[in-house]
């Protein structure tokens, strides 16, 4: 049911900023496509935790300066192995996540292939650990660093 | 010089980095050596690129409807881009290609033939 509700809102609130008519037929349409859009993903049975995982979502502005701050240093250091490729030192490395949700994991493992320089290939549930393909040395060793780890544990809450 | 000039100023010299992070992006798909390395290539495109780009437009748009529009494209794109990118790394190896793991001479040897095959 709150699931329901959340993502009513959330569909309501996008449908709000992007439609632009704002008279009362329309205003109750756009709602009752909400509310029907929600109703059918209900069903689905993909409104779980997985399917809208609000703990992260909330907490995902905290993270994004810093992650827009990762992207530009390795967009800059992928550049330079591209005019160089004799740079290139590629390795995978296993990198341990300790994310304790799915949603916490998958989390983890796109912001690994959003940095440039890093892309994982395989993740491992079980395990919780995340293959990744690396570079150079430097990128896969950013990579082993706990720090984004640690972020992305934070976005899943204290509480659990 | 006005606040509004020095807005439209970096989000010109924004879209133009971006431009020209999305060109270096293309060169790196063809420079780099095999498939998974070229992939760090294209990531440049999905974030740097794409990116910058679109921050240009949010600074040059004329109105909040399309400032709104550009933050729903780019949250989709940060949602999408990596995942597409998971799913080939996974695919290649899962069809069997090892990525190559050697020193940079060999690599540079090793890259040649991957050309040739590409």
């Amino acid at each position: 049911m709150r699931q329901i509700a959340i993502s009513t809102a959330l569909l309501y609130a996008i449908w709000l900023l992007l439609s632009g008519h704002y008279t009362g037929l329309l205003l109750t349409l756009g709602f009752l496509s909400a509310l029907g859009a929600s109703l059918i993903a209900a069903r689905m049975g993909v409104l779980d935790e997985e399917g809208l995982p609000m703990q992260i979502l909330v907490r995902l502005p905290k993270v994004t300066l810093w992650l827009i701050w990762e992207i530009l240093k390795s967009n800059y250091g992928v550049v330079k192995v591209i005019l160089n490729p004799k740079l290139a030192q590629p390795q995978m490395v296993s990198v341990k996540a300790s994310q304790k949700t799915v949603a916490g994991l998958v989390t983890h493992a796109n912001f690994i292939t959003l940095t440039p320089g890093t892309v994982s290939v395989d993740v491992d549930e079980d395990k919780n650990i995340i293959l990744v393909h690396g570079l150079t040395d430097e990128f896969a060793a950013a990579c082993l660093e706990p720090e984004m780890d640690e972020r992305v544990s934070g976005l899943e809450g204290p509480s659990q | 010089m006005s606040i509004g000039g020095i807005i439209e100023i970096i989000g010109m010299a924004s879209l133009f980095i971006g431009s020209v992070a999305v060109i270096f992006g293309a060169l790196g798909l063809l420079r780099l050596g095999d498939v998974y390395q070229r992939m760090h290539g294209t990531g440049i495109v999905d974030t740097g690129g794409a990116g910058l780009i679109l921050f240009g437009l949010l600074l040059l748009s004329p109105d909040w409807t399309v400032s709104v529009r550009l933050i729903l494209i780019g949250f989709i794109l940060v949602l999408t881009g990596p995942t597409a990118t998971h799913a080939i790394a996974r695919a290649v190896r899962a069809a069997g290609e090892e990525p190559e793991n050697v020193a940079p001479k060999k690599s540079a040897k090793r890259k040649t033939s991957n050309r040739r095959r590409a």
